[in-house]
């Protein structure tokens, strides 16, 4: 596949869990709802078949709202400042 | 289509990468996918934004370079705008001969239309997948987040997909 885009020049950032504020936090949040929403393993299993089956699984409440309400606020600050157009050349099917 | 490097996103967001490497989230995956899977080896495919806003601007048909994907719908437009997720399950990539259209005509293609809220999982090396084409100017905002197989974190990847997220 051939495709053109835009140098990426800008060298990737790690991750170091100690240095993100919100990461202990959203551990917590987000073992807590796991436990409490996800505690049936059979409900697990026909998840896990459905992804496999279908290759997709739509899991809207793998993370509590309270993550999901500043997931989409760190989403929209981030868009807000450092979104750019990048238009993608790329061989096309249709 | 605009979006947001993971070079940025992991610079200046905080929910964005603790959520992607957190310990909880990833073992349920895991449990998920029958199989353990960890942060992407390669830093740039880790997690991106993209936002669909012009008529045309899609994701066409491809296959994803890592196994798992999770996509965070932020904000979808009406269905009747276009911007829908189209799968072809338990396909295989052959990247020198990637017979696209053979495998829309020999197979059936699942469909879907997201709100804002929406999380989905995909088995993206092995489901062929696009976003439909914008039909009119509209706004959809997603957030694509990719991982690899633990098994898998030595092995070579050719990043053809790199730039279709989604
Ligand atoms: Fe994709």
């Amino acid at each position: 596949m051939n495709k053109t885009h835009e140098q990426e020049t800008k060298e990737p950032i790690g991750f170091d869990g100690k240095l993100n504020k919100a990461f202990s936090d959203i551990n917590t949040q987000i073992q807590q709802h796991i436990d409490k929403t996800f505690c049936n393993t059979n409900n697990i299993r026909w998840m896990a078949e459905s992804l496999l089956k279908d290759g997709y699984l739509k899991i809207s409440n793998i993370v509590p709202d309270s993550v999901k309400r500043v997931f989409h606020e760190d989403v929209r600050s981030l868009l807000s400042q450092f979104a750019k157009r990048r238009d993608i050349h790329i061989e096309v099917y249709w | 289509m605009s979006n947001v490097r993971q070079q940025d996103i992991a610079e200046h967001g905080e929910v964005i990468p603790a959520v992607y490497h957190s310990p909880p989230l990833l073992k349920f995956l895991g449990e998920l996918a029958k199989e353990s899977i960890i942060p992407n080896p390669w830093e740039y495919e880790k997690f991106i934004i993209n936002r669909q806003e012009k008529t045309g601007d899609t994701h066409g048909w491809h296959w994803g370079d890592y196994p798992y994907s999770m996509i965070w719908i932020i904000q979808a437009p009406d269905m009747s705008c276009g911007g829908l997720l189209e799968c072809i399950p338990h396909t295989y990539w052959d990247k020198k001969e990637l017979m696209i259209q053979e495998h829309v005509l020999q197979n059936p293609i699942s469909t879907r239309a997201h709100i804002a809220g929406d999380i989905y999982v995909l088995k993206s090396d092995t489901t062929l997948h696009r976003v439909t084409p914008l039909v009119k100017d509209a706004t959809r905002i997603i957030v694509n987040m990719a991982w690899e197989r633990e098994m898998d974190r030595d092995r070579a990847v050719t990043h053809e997909t790199f730039a279709f997220r989604d």
